[in-house]
Parts: C-alpha cells; sequence; structure tokens
C-alpha cells in the first residue's frame, strides 16, 4: 500500500512536471499540487501509522500481551483517521473535479 | 482530538472495572476455602481501590487501579468438629466474604463497565457525524 501511494505521487509529480514543460506552468513561479501531493502523504502516512498500530495491538492481544481495550482503542483510532483520510480525498477530489469541467 | 482521548479515558475505565470483576470473583469462588490447620487461615476476602492517574501524555485523567488490599474484618465461625482446621472447642474459621456483598459489588462493576462502554459509543457516533459533515 506504501508503494502505490509513493508510485501515485510520483506520477502525479510527473503530470505535474509535464504540464509546465507544455507551457502551463503558473505564472507567480509556485508549483501548483505540491501542497495537495504532501498532504495526501501525510494523511496517508497517518492513516496508515494508525492502521499499523491496530494490527500490531491485535497481534500482541492475541498472544496475551496487550488488554482488549487496548485493542479497541487502537482499532478505533485507525477507523476514525482512515474515514477521515477518505472524506478529504473525496472531498478534494470533488473541488478538482469541478475545476476540470469548467469551461475554458 | 479530545473525542479520542474520551475512548481512551473510558478505555481505562473499563479495564479497572474488569480488574474489580476478577477480584469479585476471585471473592465468590474462594468463599468456602478453609484453612488446613486449626492455627491456619481461611481465605481473606480482596477489595480493589481505584484512584485517578494523570496521563500526561494526554493531559487527562484515567482511572486506575490503585491497590489491591486485604479485607481484615474478621472470619466468620463454623461448627464443624470433622473438620482438620477446627479448632478445641470444634469451630472452624471461614472467610469472611458475603456472596450477597460480592454480588451487589458485581452489579455495580457491571453498570459502571456499561456506563464506559456507553460513553465510547457515543463519542465515536459524535466523531462519525462530524466527519459526515465533510461527505
Amino acid at each position: 500500500m506504501t508503494a502505490n501511494i509513493a508510485g501515485t505521487l510520483s506520477a502525479y509529480a510527473n503530470t505535474v512536471a509535464r504540464g509546465e514543460a507544455a507551457g502551463l506552468a503558473p505564472r507567480d513561479g509556485k508549483v501548483p499540487g505540491t501542497d495537495f501531493a504532501s498532504l495526501v502523504k501525510d494523511v496517508a502516512s497517518s492513516a496508515i501509522a494508525a492502521g499499523q498500530r491496530s494490527e500490531q495491538v491485535t497481534m500482541e492481544a492475541l498472544a496475551g500481551q496487550a488488554d482488549l481495550t487496548e485493542v479497541v482503542v487502537a482499532v478505533t483510532n485507525a477507523e476514525v483517521t482512515l474515514q477521515t483520510v477518505v472524506a478529504i480525498r473525496d472531498r478534494v477530489i470533488q473541488a478538482y473535479q469541478e475545476i476540470i469541467r469548467m469551461p475554458l | 482530538m479530545d473525542l479520542m482521548k474520551v475512548i481512551q479515558i473510558a478505555a481505562a475505565g473499563m479495564q479497572a472495572q474488569g480488574t474489580r470483576v476478577r477480584i469479585i470473583a476471585e471473592n465468590i469462588a474462594n468463599a468456602d476455602s478453609l484453612a488446613e490447620t486449626p492455627d491456619g487461615d481461611p481465605y481473606r476476602r480482596k477489595i480493589v481501590t481505584f484512584q485517578n492517574l494523570l496521563d500526561r501524555e494526554l493531559g487527562v485523567n484515567k482511572v486506575s487501579v490503585k491497590r489491591i488490599r486485604l479485607d481484615m474484618s474478621d472470619f466468620g465461625k463454623r461448627f464443624d468438629p470433622q473438620h482438620p482446621a477446627a479448632d478445641a472447642d470444634g469451630y472452624v474459621k471461614t472467610p469472611n466474604v458475603k456472596s450477597l456483598l460480592e454480588v451487589m459489588d458485581m452489579r455495580q462493576a457491571q453498570r459502571s463497565y456499561q456506563a464506559n462502554l456507553g460513553v465510547i459509543t457515543l463519542s465515536k457516533r459524535m466523531i462519525g457525524q462530524t466527519i459526515d459533515l465533510l461527505r
């Protein structure tokens, strides 16, 4: 999953670079989308970390080292983080699509 | 996020109540554990005490089990001259566990566990509804 996200991000960066080559570079010199890419990267990695933590605690509980309540907390944390990431992604992509649909 | 802290606080409460039920189970199970010799003591009832514990990482007060101590109240007495632990008068010391008291304590622990569970369910729903605002 991490590799996929890294690949997607590099593909996105390539697309941005290609757009600049075609003369679509922004006027004020700022690279568009870099912020969005880092945002996606940050939230995705936090969701991945929460997911890994929940798996780790679950394995500890199966081995008898962690309490069931710790599993509940870790899994809830992972669930909430993933839900937030998905909701933000949907919303941002929706905004992009609206910009794409805009008649030029 | 505060609501995630709520879940951790309630989970600590559930954990503490779980320990309490464990001790009650020990008490009930050992309600008939007698001594083997006349000068020995039978099972002594255990009591759980709770304390609030500041979680510095979260900055909140969680509950935790402070100490599991022994109930030093007097043992009961039962006339049973055949028993190896019977004294010169034929009485055997019985544990100071009162099953009715333990059952009531257990009920209370169950209700408290349920209350913490309710807090978790509610805060989870609140988080979910807030995320739904984005959709």
